[in-house]
């Protein structure tokens, strides 16, 4: 069933079969619905272990009165239909995912990243603009994140690095400059004294 | 797996102040990419669970026209009323950028909301704000649906809607009439507006109709200042406007997660619009006034001594702009008083009636 987004009233299916825009026949809102065969689909039914029937039976490894099925591709443990985990074919543990997914190996299962190339340049950019002093220590910083940006993985849609490049160009610059100027203000010392 | 660069962009970008939200398709999935400060969140919905797309045409983008097309017509009026070269300068600027952001909403096309069915939730997909990218997303998506979940020719589809309505139990067939409609779980709206939803809650109306009486009264004494001085009788207007802000504000709370008509709540957005543009124009106006007194003499900035209520009086009443304002801003508040009437009476008569029953 499918329900208006506006006063969450359930739409019957004439609103469904309409063509182009339909209302909502208790708040009155236009509505354009697309309808995929998903929705004629049944929900697939949850799946339970057997219970073991006799002592020739192996035992899944987290719920002992039921029989094992598949053993853990990652760590061998048997398990039984409850505990076995179908993802993209390969039959694992949900210890094993988890595990999987702590380490990044996953990036089907990641729900967020450090834009490590962003902290980058904003450490490279930002402290010039209120005043240019703190740029002297912030600049080292800057590099560093940047480097560490490069090797650190990005983010999932964006791919490229352009931006850990210039924010280490833009640190190397900074640096540069604040070197010529502590450079002339050691010889312009020198040569006054 | 997917490997990296797998993800095409698609239209539509959703923005607050915090973050910003985009789609990209890959594919078997499609992926909202959620950037908050330094982190982007993700979440996934897979082509071959998505089992309908909804697309709700809102009236947001033409109230942010309105509003910004207002707000340059009195920045304007400020302008030419204003002889200073500098501040003319100053005030036909501002006036720019107030149309240059109403073109562009114009140009950006009318505003949407846009919702994603899957069998365990209903999406809100954020970044679909425009009616222009909502169906160029859907026209996108709906071959690489079409691919995981087979296609449907509209005849099967109805044949299927139709069995569906049909195999529905008694109750959900031929509703009891004296019954309210069944509503949905709260929608799950992910992205800028994250969070547990709140159910949605019956609401009277009531406060709605009190503002829409508060406007009416507004609209019989805007004139009044023009046409009698008294400074009693202004101060005990200033009642007036103070209860319709009040007014705006809790029909404003007490509308959200409602089960209030669509034309309620936009009369309520009206309503705060107009008065934030009323609140504008005093502002600008304010300074007008000023300007014109100290170029008078009749304000002089080394005195302590406030200037005269009457010489205000006398220079509002004289001042053929402020005439006209005062004459908008009644017509204006007795068109939204009329209006939030009519929808509260047009709420009134569709909740006295019984749920309609759809023909099976």
């Amino acid at each position: 069933m499918l329900w208006c987004t506006a006063c969450q009233a359930s739409l019957g299916w004439e609103s469904l079969a309409a063509e182009g825009q339909t209302r909502c026949s208790r708040c009155g809102a236009t509505l354009e619905i697309s309808v995929f065969p998903a929705l004629f689909r049944p929900m697939a039914a949850g799946r339970v272990g057997e219970a073991i029937q006799s002592d020739q039976e192996s035992a899944c490894f987290y719920h002992p009165r039921r029989q094992a099925v598949v053993p853990c591709e990652s760590c061998g443990r048997f398990l039984c239909s409850l505990c076995d985990v179908d993802f993209n074919g390969r039959h694992v543990c949900a210890p094993c995912l988890e595990s999987a997914r702590g380490q990044g190996a996953l990036p089907n299962l990641e729900t967020r990243r450090t834009r490590h190339d962003l902290i980058a340049m904003a450490v490279a950019i930002y402290p010039i603009v209120p005043f240019v002093f703190p740029t002297l220590f912030t600049a080292p910083v800057a590099l560093y994140l940047a480097a560490r940006a490069l090797r650190a993985p990005g983010s999932l849609v964006h791919r490229t690095k352009v931006r850990c490049i210039l924010a280490m160009l833009l640190a190397t610059a900074q640096i540069v400059i604040w070197a010529l100027i502590i450079n002339l203000i050691v010889t312009e010392t020198r040569t006054g004294g | 797996m997917a490997p990296r660069g797998f993800y095409r962009r698609l239209p539509g970008t959703g923005r607050t102040l915090m973050s910003s939200v985009t789609l990209w398709a890959a594919d078997d999935h499609l992926l909202q990419v959620e950037v908050r400060g330094f982190t982007e969140i993700y979440r996934r919905f897979y082509f071959r669970d998505m089992q309908a797309i909804i697309i709700r045409p809102t009236g947001r983008v033409k109230a942010w026209i309105l509003a910004f097309g207002l707000l340059t017509l009195a920045t304007a009026l400020v302008a030419a009323l204003d002889s200073g070269l500098g501040w003319n300068i100053f005030w036909w600027s501002l006036a720019g950028v107030w149309l240059s952001v109403a073109v562009a909403h114009l140009a950006l096309g009318p505003g949407c909301e846009c919702a994603l069915r899957t069998p365990l939730q209903t999406i809100g997909l954020p970044s679909l704000g425009r009616l222009r990218s909502a169906r160029r997303v859907l026209e996108a998506l709906r071959p690489m649906i079409e691919l995981d979940q087979g296609a449907l020719t509209r005849e099967e589809m109805l044949a299927r809607l139709r069995e569906r309505a049909g195999a529905a139990t008694p109750l959900e067939a031929a509703p009891d009439p004296a019954s309210p409609p069944p509503i949905a779980p709260p929608i799950a709206v992910s992205g800028p507006r994250e969070g547990l939803a709140r159910p949605v809650r019956h609401d009277s109306g009531r406060a709605h109709e009190v503002l829409a009486y508060v406007l009416l009264l507004s609209a019989a004494v805007a004139m009044l200042p023009l046409l009698y001085f008294n400074v009693v009788l202004n101060a005990s207007l200033s009642l007036v406007f103070v209860g319709r802000v009040v007014c705006i504000v809790v029909a404003l709370a007490r509308q959200n997660h409602s089960d209030l008509s669509i034309a309620m709540k936009r009369f309520a957005w009206t309503a705060f619009g107009w008065e934030c543009v009323t609140m504008a124009v005093g502002f600008f106006g304010g300074m007008v006034l000023v300007l014109h007194l100290l170029s008078s003499g009749r304000l002089d900035p080394a005195s302590t001594a406030p200037p005269s209520p009457l010489d205000i009086a006398n220079f509002v009443k004289d001042n053929p702009a402020f005439k006209v304002i005062s004459l908008v801003s009644s017509l204006a508040s007795l068109t939204l008083g009329i209006w939030g009437l009519l929808a509260h009476r047009r709420l009134a008569a569709a909740r006295e009636e019984p749920w309609r029953i759809l023909p099976t």
